[in-house]
């Protein structure tokens, strides 16, 4: 199987902080794979790392490759991106915002005009697509944000936390289609904290904790590994990363 | 209202001003109030040591006669200048908070009311730009000692104290004024409302920096009333006539003013503080555009045409949307706008070659100015999104050349507009006109050049409360290149007047003044075009950190 991208030996300082500590990583072309962690494990800075928007301390990043620090339009005309908590253009409409992505990444006119129409009717979103996206709700410029990761068709998806604030039937939407977008070869490395889509929807799952990659590999896989075949993947979660025993802190906590 | 919370308040939005920097937030000694007291002090020490220093030992000679109803107006002047200051950057900054921020800002959801904010925003506003004032008590106090105006002086700076803080007042009534403007067209929607609302937002800020126009002020007083006791019912010069006053001796008329002044100052306060109540919208509501034309999509254009790429001029179209889309924007446009229109009362002499000087210098200013503003600000303007940019497949070459052409033709159509307003309005021959429109199409390009130079590299993405898009020394250094760029351009024309008017019998002719002018222009725009293009490569180098 034709790898995606590959990782090797990635390490990232900021200061005295290590957000991203030797990790090595490759995820098969065609698979969804999932990055879950606690907070400030590294989850957005590999994404940021893999597009090029961060430059590793050292190691290499190959996607299809191809070096996102080296050759970063070439990555990024492949790769579809949704960052965390992303800030859109407020004084754009959501049409006019899309025809912008579309033209950035050189789609012709009449293809942009059909996805564009897609996705807004997918999202249920036609009707407000004339106005500005200043006053779009969380959701609704979450739902623009994953359609511009995805006209331009890319062969690799990036989305960090995609389904933050996404009510549950376009979430099912973005689930089935990432499922689609695979059969059809489509890479997916996304973030979540929400354990259960990831169970859902990945192929492979990667816990992340202080930089590094804690375990690999399908939800069953790594319930074996924790010896807990039985168990949720949250409780695999929260005994991986050693932060089992929760009872106390909320003990604490509602004093 | 509770003292604690106007303190809080002013603390934050004087922090949040100091310390979000370009790298993130910064933490250094002259970001606490501790550094602020430092360089105050230290502005006003030097400043006044300087003047002092002048005074007794360059001026030793003058005739005290002549200096003292100098000083004496100087003095007086003090809270008038200040306060015109202020006002000047309460329009820049005050008004350039960006909806997003605010609509979240801590502010809006705390339980403050509108009193404890006006005072803590006016309060923060002060302290922000106490180094004007400290600056100015410096010199006037290098000018009283000698003299042995002290009491005047401690009068004066009482009354610049207070006028400094009637300015935050005066900005906090134009803030509430310009949000009412905003939100009064966000109801009515369409792309006409946006628009109107941009002009009359620049007609709004235009009045008040003529209601405070030191400049204006001043031929007010020379001409109208060359005793400036005759202007007793402008409010403005209440504090300088309490001052003149004192200084004759004249303790019941000094008194009545001060009291005047004080009252001014507590009514504007309570107007500022009404204004807020009424108009204030933290989260206003968005404009609806039209759905009239609904369903397009826009194909190639005339740029691409000219060459540009698909995804530049998408680049172009967004930044043009911007300018007039986003309420913060108005104010790029509006600057040189209302600094110009001052200026042109000033031709209309009648002399045709003056007038045609004149008109050169409005030109000149106007028009760099503007191509200055709409470049300096094409990249900080991103502000958060600029992530778009960064992670999409537009490479350097093609941001450089979407976000110098963006500014470029909004610059052009001023560039085109003016000289061509002035000249038939005057009516100039062809020569002056053509002259005039030459010039002015040279320091558009190259102010628009410099500003694409310094654009990236004091690019400020920083949301504030007041977003600035280029950090202050970008700015000046800004203002200052394209001032000195002018100068080198008209040089030639310079000498050319100088020359004839040495009446020498070697000839210079006009064609080799105006032949020298395009010829410096164009070595300046190939250097500046490389610098700016160097220097959108080196933000692309050190975004990825
Ligand atoms: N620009 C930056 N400057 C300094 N430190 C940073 C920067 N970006 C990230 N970090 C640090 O790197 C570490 C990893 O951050 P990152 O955002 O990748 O975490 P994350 O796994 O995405 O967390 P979350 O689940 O909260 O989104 C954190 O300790 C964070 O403080
Ligand atoms: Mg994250």
């Amino acid at each position: 199987m034709p790898k995606a991208f590959e990782i090797t030996s990635l390490v990232k300082d900021f200061g005295n902080v290590k957000a991203i500590n030797d990790l090595t990583l490759s995820v098969d072309e065609g698979q969804v794979f999932g990055l879950l962690g606690p907070n400030g494990s590294g989850k957005s800075t590999l994404m940021k790392i893999m597009i090029g928007l961060v430059r590793p301390t050292s190691g290499s990043v190959q996607i299809f490759g191809k070096d996102p620090q080296s050759d970063p339009t070439g990555v990024r005309k492949m790769v579809g991106y949704v960052p965390e908590s992303p800030r859109l253009y407020d004084f754009l409409t959501a049409r006019e915002y899309l025809d912008f992505v579309g033209d950035l990444y050189g789609i012709p006119l009449e293809q942009k005009k059909e996805r564009i129409e897609h996705f807004l009717e997918a999202f249920e979103l036609k009707g407000r697509e004339d106005e500005m996206l200043g006053g779009f709700s969380q959701g609704m410029k979450q739902k623009v944000i994953i359609t511009g990761a995805l006209i331009h068709r890319p062969k690799l998806l990036i989305m960090d936390e995609p389904l933050n604030g996404l009510d549950p039937r376009s979430a099912k939407i973005v689930k089935d289609l990432l499922h689609k977008l695979a059969g059809e070869g489509v890479t997916t490395i996304f973030s979540t904290h929400v354990l259960e889509i990831a169970q859902a929807i990945c192929d492979r799952v990667a816990i992340m904790y202080k930089g590094a990659l804690l375990s690999e590999g399908n939800v069953n896989d790594l319930k074996k590994m924790a010896g807990m075949p039985g168990s949720s993947l949250e409780d695999v979660f929260l005994k991986l990363t050693g932060i089992d025993d929760v009872r106390a802190v909320v003990e604490e906590l509602a004093r | 209202m509770r003292l604690q919370n106007v303190r809080i308040i002013s603390t934050i939005l004087l922090f949040a001003q100091l310390r979000l920097t370009r790298q993130g937030p910064r933490q250094s000694w002259y970001r606490t109030y501790r550094g602020l007291t430092v360089i105050n002090a230290a502005v006003f020490m030097a400043t006044f040591a300087l003047v002092y220093v002048i005074m007794t030992q360059v001026v030793t000679g003058v005739d005290l006669g002549v200096i003292l109803p100098i000083a004496v107006q100087l003095l007086s002047m003090i809270p008038l200048v200040i306060i015109a200051i202020v006002v000047i950057y309460g329009i820049l900054f005050v008004i350039g908070e960006s909806a997003q921020y605010t609509s979240s800002e801590m502010i809006n959801y705390m339980p403050i009311t509108s009193t404890e904010y006006v005072l803590g925003s006016s309060l923060s506003t002060v302290m922000m730009y106490l180094f004007i004032l400290t600056a100015a008590l410096g010199i006037s106090l290098g000018i009283a000692l000698p003299l042995g105006y002290l009491d005047v002086w401690a009068l004066s700076a009482v009354m610049a104290t207070f006028f400094m803080i009637v300015g935050g007042f005066i900005s906090e009534i134009i803030r509430a004024l310009v949000n009412r403007v905003s939100s009064s067209f966000s109801k009515r929607g369409g792309r006409s409302a946006i628009i109107s609302r941009a002009v009359l937002i620049v007609l709004v800020l235009a009045v008040f920096q003529l209601l405070f126009n030191v400049n204006l002020l001043y031929k007010v007083i020379q001409f109208l009333a060359p005793q400036m006791q005759a202007l007793w019912f402008v409010p403005v010069f209440w504090p300088s006539l309490s001052v003149m006053y004192s200084v004759a001796g004249m303790v019941n008329m000094a008194a009545i003013f001060t009291g005047l002044t004080l009252a001014l100052g507590f009514g504007l306060m309570g107007a500022a503080v009404l204004l807020r109540e009424r108009y204030w919208v933290p989260l206003p509501v968005t404009i609806k555009l039209g759905t009239s034309k609904a369903g397009t999509y826009q194909g190639t254009g005339m740029l691409s045409r000219l060459g540009f790429t698909q995804g530049e001029v998408a680049m172009i179209r967004k930044d043009t949307r911007s300018l007039f889309r986003r309420k913060e924007m108005v104010r790029f446009l509006a600057v040189p706008i209302i600094i110009m229109v001052p200026l042109l009362f000033t031709i209309g002499s009648g002399d045709a070659t003056g007038d045609f000087y004149a008109a050169v210098m409005i030109c000149l200013m106007g028009e760099g100015m503007f191509g200055l503003f709409m470049s300096i600000i094409s990249l900080g303007q991103e502000g958060p999104a600029v992530w778009h940019i960064l992670s999409s497949p537009l490479d350097a070459e093609s941001l450089f050349r979407a976000k110098l052409m963006a500014p470029l033709l909004i610059s052009l159509v001023p560039a085109v507009l003016l000289p061509t307003v002035i000249s038939v309005v005057m009516g100039f021959n062809a020569l002056y006109a053509s002259s005039l429109m030459i010039v002015g199409l040279v320091v558009t390009i190259l102010a628009v050049l410099f500003g694409s130079y310094i654009s990236p590299k004091y690019a400020d993405f920083e949301e504030k409360p007041r977003n600035a898009y280029v950090r202050g020394t970008g700015m000046f250094i800004g203002l200052l290149g394209v001032v000195l760029i002018s100068a080198a351009c008209v040089s030639p024309i310079v000498f050319y007047i100088l020359w004839k008017s040495l009446a020498l019998s070697i000839g210079f002719s006009k064609f080799v003044a105006l032949g020298s002018t395009v010829a410096i222009a164009m070595v300046a725009a190939i250097l500046l075009y490389r610098l700016a293009k160097g220097s959108i490569k080196e933000l692309y180098k050190h975004a990825l950190e």
